[in-house]
Parts: structure tokens; sequence; C-alpha cells
């Protein structure tokens, strides 16, 4: 092969090859059979190597799949089940009777779902912020969120998630002073109660009870949003027991 | 100063963003290919779910073909602009696997046995040209696991890469592309020994 075609070549699967160039190669290889044998040889091998590289990847991401499975359990009968469950039950509630009420730590923290920021169209960073809150990073998606709601300062949607992912990640002084001003918007029906009972549960973290409680009060006289009314009321509970 | 109105500002910058997104693919793939499937395999499924009947698994193994043919896209540069998320773009692909599995099925429904002679006379001889070079690209595939290195990396960097010869000479510290031109012949000729074997 001549050196003028070698590189001919060469450019063709760098994919560097101008209109010109794609012409001359195409009348090389017309006039010079050998020279179109081994054109179609390393077109053949580029094929192999594509094939071997998809099948590579594709084990990678099925090595991801069986990751993200849960490894699969031995089959239980109902009975056994049965009696594990009033096993455990009876377990819960001699340690309820028995263990003293330690205050804010028996209440945990649940994280608000992300349905409603879902959506094809948003910056990438969006993404970011709910794949970190979706696998529980709340410190890192709480970065992404104020980001998020700096690009985007009139969607209150990131603020607040940033306040639930900054409770996540127990920085509840923080949460507080981005959830006070959430709670007190008034044209929409889901922000500012979910604010109220983040607010309250942030107060109740921090051993603020006569906040907790205000913030529990309105959230639980409020109609639209019902996410959290067990919670809310097993808080005055708590608060009530004390 | 130029005046910029906010669509078109947040439009460039969520252009600017989405380029670095597949610079990200360009720079990792594995890792960047990886983070995507753990990122949106559940959304997908659940996406998928809501308006076709395939089970998880196979939903599951579309959404792989799909996240190989974006990078195969993006590494052949089909792909060099991205209009949404990536993930938007895998999606799409994704639910373009999806129908064509439907056709598929549909055809396989349809052609009974009766219907074979009908087929072999409808025979494009195109076809058997193509059949042919996926098995020469099938045995190739198996050959180059027993070709061995440094030439898998060199081939793969030119055959796969679209490097040229001075970048893989830089890349795996050959003292100029013209070595690199004599080290591919030799490769090549050993590939064509164990093909031809």
């Amino acid at each position: 092969m001549k050196n003028h075609d070698e590189q001919l070549i060469e450019q063709y699967f760098a994919k560097s090859l101008d209109a010109e160039g794609q012409a001359l190669l195409q009348s090389r290889l017309e006039a010079d059979p050998e020279l179109r044998t081994e054109f179609e040889w390393q077109k053949n091998v580029a094929e192999g190597i594509k094939l071997k590289e998809d099948r590579r990847i594709k084990a990678l991401l099925q090595k991801e799949e069986a990751r993200m499975k849960p490894a699969e359990q031995p089959r239980l009968s109902y009975r056994r089940l049965s009696s594990i469950a009033a096993t455990l039950a009876l377990l819960a509630a001699a340690i309820w009777f028995v263990l003293p009420h330690s205050g804010s730590s028996d209440l945990p923290f649940s994280p608000y779902p992300d349905t409603f920021i879902f959506r094809d169209e948003v910056a990438p960073v969006v993404n970011q912020a709910t794949d970190a809150y979706k696998s529980g990073a709340y410190q890192e998606a709480a970065k992404y969120f104020a980001t998020a709601a700096e690009q985007e300062p009139g969607n209150p949607n990131y603020t607040l998630y940033q306040a639930i992912s900054l409770i996540g990640s127990e920085k509840y002084e923080q949460a507080i002073s981005i959830l006070s001003p959430l709670a007190e918007i008034s044209d929409n029906d889901r922000i500012p109660h979910v604010a109220q009972w983040y607010l309250a549960f942030a107060y109740y973290k921090t051993g603020k009870n006569d906040q907790a409680i205000r913030f529990a009060e309105q959230y639980l006289e409020n109609q639209q949003e019902s996410s959290f009314k067990k919670e809310a009321k097993q808080m005055l509970d708590l608060i009530n027991k004390k | 100063m130029t005046m910029v109105n906010l669509a078109s500002y947040k439009g460039m910058t969520r252009m600017k963003e989405q380029s670095a997104e597949l610079e990200k693919f360009r720079q990792n793939p594995d890792e960047a290919l990886a983070q995507l499937y753990r990122s949106y395999r559940g959304r997908f499924v659940q996406w998928a779910r809501g308006w076709c009947k395939l089970d998880e698994a196979e939903l599951a193994e579309i959404f792989q073909d799909a996240v190989v043919i974006f990078w195969n896209n993006i590494r052949e540069q089909k792909l060099t602009q991205l209009k949404a998320a990536s993930h938007t773009y895998v999606f799409s692909v994704g639910r373009r696997l999806i129908l064509s599995k439907f056709r598929q099925m549909a055809r396989t429904q349809l052609l009974g046995d009766a219907a074979l002679p009908e087929a072999a006379e409808n025979w494009d001889p195109g076809i058997e040209n193509l059949m042919i070079q996926d098995e020469d690209a099938e045995m190739l595939s198996h050959k180059l696991e027993q070709l061995g290195e440094p030439c898998y990396t060199l081939l793969k960097l030119s055959f796969y890469e679209s490097k040229r010869s001075a970048e893989i000479a830089a890349q795996m510290n050959y003292s100029s592309d013209d070595v690199v031109r004599t080290q591919k012949k030799r490769c090549l000729d050993r590939l064509r020994k164990l093909f031809s074997a």
C-alpha cells in the first residue's frame, strides 16, 4: 500500500476526510482492487472492535443492574412470616415499655417525595440534585438545589428541597432560615404547608418545642397537604408526654 | 455591553451545560455511562411501563441497549450537541427500541410456516452480505481477544476512538507517527493470520 493511500485510509477512520478527500479515496478504491481489499479488511476490524466494546459496555451496565437488585431472599412460608411478625411486634412493644423515651431521636426524618420537580426539560444541575436527593446524599443535594434556586429564583420548589435536604443532613438552623419565608407564601396550595411541617420538625429537633407545636398545629389545620399528618400528631404527643 | 433577553440567556446557559455533559462522556465514558444507568434506569422502567406491557427485565435490557447506542452516537460524532438532558435522548432511543421490538413481535406472529416460501422469494441478496459481515465481525471480536497488548489498544485507538497516528504516538509513547503506522501494519497482519487460522 502506498504511503498516500495509507494516509487517506487513516483519515477516513479518523473521520477527518473532507469531501475532496472522500472523492479521492473513492476513485483510488475503484482503481486499485488490492487497496479495496485492504480497506474492507480494516472496516471489518473496526466493526469487530465496535462489537467487542459494545459487549464490554453492556456487561458493565449489567453489572450495575446486578448491583441495583437486592439479593434474592429465600422464600418464607406465610406461617413462618406470621410468627416472625408476631415476635417482632412483641419485641417492639417490650422495648417501648422498658426503655425511657428519648425526645427528638424517636421521630425520624422522612424526605418529601420528589414528584413535583420531575420534568424532562430541566437544567442538568436539577437532575444532579434529584439524583443526590433520591439516593439520600442530602448534603450534596442541598448544594445542587441551592445552585438550581439561584438559576431559577422564581421557582420556590428548589428552595424547599434545599431546605429539606439541609434537614436530611441535620443542619436544622440553616433549614429554619430558608423555610420560614416559604411557610408564609399565600398563593400556593402545597409549598407553605410542606414548609410548615418541616419547620415544625426542625424546631423539634433543636429542642424549640413551642415553635414546633405552633407549626405542627398550623400544618394539621391545612386541608391541601396531608403527607405528614400522622407524624405531626405523633410529634405533638411526644412533646405532651415530656 | 451586549444585551440578551432572559430566555436566550437561559438557552445559552443550558447549551453550555449540555456540551459540558457530553464532554463528561468523552472524557470518562465507563464511569459516566454507569452513572447515567444508575440514575435513570428506574425512571425509564417506570416511564415505559406507563405505555407498554414489557416486564422490568426486558425494559432494563432495552435501557442498556439505548445507553450503548447513545454512547456510539457520541463516539461516532453523530451526536455533537444535545437539545435536552442526556437522559431525555436515551429515553427517546429506548422508546424507538421498544417500538421496533413490538414491530418485530407483530411480524413474527404474522409470519407462520406458510409465509416462509414467499419470504424466501423476496430474499434480498444484500442481506446475505450483511449477514456475512456480521459473522466476520463476530469472529473478529473473538480473535481480538487473542491479539493481546499493545496491539489491541493501538487498533482500538485507531479504529474505535478515531485517533490519528500522531495522537496515538503521543498517547502510547511511540517515538513518531511512522512508528505507529509500522506497528499498526504488524498488528493488522497478526490479526489477519489469527482470523484465517
